[in-house]
């Protein structure tokens, strides 16, 4: 009992601390409207679960794979209640092509709990100009969706053709949103995941 | 026995959690006195140094205190540049005193020609919370002759400029001015953008309002661009950029990075009055990889 009680006090320190390296970053998110899983949403429909946004789009062959990969080894390192507690959210870039069955596919491939948004394209620039975060289209033509190295392969009809897509660049970063809709930090593929896990078990227990 | 064992330990973990908690607020309390108080002495730095300088243009300045008058003799007559090649502050064992000491370099011309010099003084600032700073003490430490001449930017409007954005910093920060000051603000429109949440109106409502994101903390000014309108010499544009640490109402600590807009009209009289203030907060730089894309 003693030394459950102490476990406890050290740990209740250490929350503490570590709460001071999550400032809230002032201006960094808000509420916005999408469409995630297929259904709309309005992003403070997530208050009282920490989130993990990020952004990207199915046709990357990048970054992308490897964000869903870090995603899917960093909620598997939660347990099953923090798991409730949290909502891993992957926005497009490309909502033109990335329509809300396909993203949904995409993510679900990772983990079936995972949110794909998508939406308009002016929903997306708000998304995006919420987050101070940037895409930018790189090339001024398509390019044949079967030449780039995908998860999941969008279902085309046979009177569309050929499936073509655009590519994009876009930002990295892996924003930690509290559950009161306040952004605590910027992470990316490269922060230890222990150490991310550890930041959401804050803001979990906060 | 349990009992009391139990209730040392949460009394033991109440108080180990109040004494980690409290440094946070021991540290934004110092941060507001600091950062307020150096808004506010810089604003006097700023009228001091622009004071010094002869200008055609008609930038005017609140006149020093005339205690000073000697102290001033010191300084050559006609100075035309005035370069603060760098500053150091230090607060005083004793609380509301700080010693600013500034390193400048001096443009002046006289019968001779031009010449030019640096100069260092060492100001010691008595500054009571959140009031406007007096100064105690001035003391000129080196004199040197030097060749080069600082750029002719470092006129009487830079330092204009300067002084009024350290003016509204230190009013944002709640720094009690007078009504030379206040005035400068008053009349002004102010609009933010914090997220999602939009707010427009007087300064004084909007401040207000603006307590619900950043509550208690302090603003230091990370970079000062001026823009003289040259088709409307009436107007001049000020983009600020400034840090922001402390706490929203809900108490969570809080890091900002604030852009802000400012324009001002010059009037007739040389005074600055400020119209517009747009603020927009963008993404603080504290991450390395904020900015990239792939």
């Amino acid at each position: 009992m003693l030394k459950k009680l102490l476990i406890l006090s050290l740990l209740f320190c250490s929350n503490l601390a570590m709460a001071e390296t999550l400032p809230v970053l002032s201006g960094v998110g808000g509420n916005f409207s999408a469409i995630a899983n297929g259904e709309e949403i309005e992003f403070n429909d997530y208050r009282g679960k920490v989130v993990v946004l990020s952004f990207g789009y199915t046709n990357c062959a990048d970054i992308c794979p490897l964000t869903l990969g870090y995603y899917k080894r960093l909620y598997n390192m939660l347990s099953a209640e923090e798991q409730q507690m949290i909502r891993m959210l992957f926005v497009t870039v490309d909502p033109e092509y990335d329509t809300p069955t396909h993203i949904k596919e995409f993510v679900g491939h990772f983990n079936k709990d995972f949110i794909g948004v998508t939406g308009t394209r002016a929903q997306i620039d708000e998304i995006i100009s919420l987050f101070h975060a940037e895409y930018n289209k790189l090339s001024t033509g398509v390019v044949a969706t079967d030449k780039i190295r995908r998860i999941t392969q969008k279902e085309v009809s046979e009177e569309t053709g050929e499936d073509t897509a655009y590519l994009y660049s876009h930002t990295v970063s892996l924003y930690l949103v509290d559950k009161e809709g306040d952004t605590r930090a910027l992470q990316y593929t490269g922060t230890p995941i222990e150490e991310f896990a550890d930041k959401i078990r804050i803001l979990i227990n906060e | 026995m349990s009992i009391i064992v139990k209730s040392i330990l949460i009394s033991i973990l109440f108080f180990t959690g109040v004494a980690i908690a409290a440094p946070v607020n021991v540290e934004t309390e110092e941060r507001v006195r600091y950062t307020s108080s150096l808004n506010a002495m810089a604003m006097v730095i700023m009228n001091w140094y622009g004071n010094l300088i002869l200008s055609p243009e008609q930038i005017v300045f609140k006149p020093t205190s005339a205690e000073w008058d000697d102290y001033r003799k010191h300084y050559p007559q006609q100075i035309t540049q005035l370069q603060i090649m760098s500053t150091d502050v230090r607060k005083l064992d004793n609380g509301n005193l700080y010693r600013f000491v500034v390193n400048t370099q001096i443009a002046y011309e006289n019968a001779e020609g031009a010449h030019s010099q640096t100069m260092r003084d060492i100001f010691t600032f008595k500054v009571p919370l959140l009031a406007q700073p007096t100064i105690e003490l001035i003391v000129e430490e080196e004199v040197e002759q030097v060749e080069n001449i600082p750029e002719p930017a470092f006129n009487r409007s830079h330092y204009k400029a300067r002084e009024f954005a350290y003016a509204w910093l230190a009013h944002l920060d709640g720094v009690a001015g007078d009504s030379t000051v206040t005035q400068l603000f008053s009349d002004a429109h102010y609009a933010f953008k914090i997220g999602s949440d939009t707010e427009q109106g007087t300064v004084e409502s909007v401040m207000n309002k603006r307590k619900q994101y950043l509550a208690h903390g302090g603003h230091r000014l990370h970079s000062l661009d001026v823009l003289f309108n040259d088709s409307n010499p009436e107007q001049v544009t000020l983009e600020l950029i400034i840090e922001w640490k402390g706490v929203n109402q809900a108490g969570k600590p809080v890091l900002a990075k604030i852009h802000q807009e400012i324009k001002a009209e010059i009037q007739k009289n040389g005074i600055w009055r400020m119209d517009t203030i747009k603020e927009k907060h963008v993404l603080p730089d504290i991450a390395p990889w904020s900015g990239l894309l792939c």
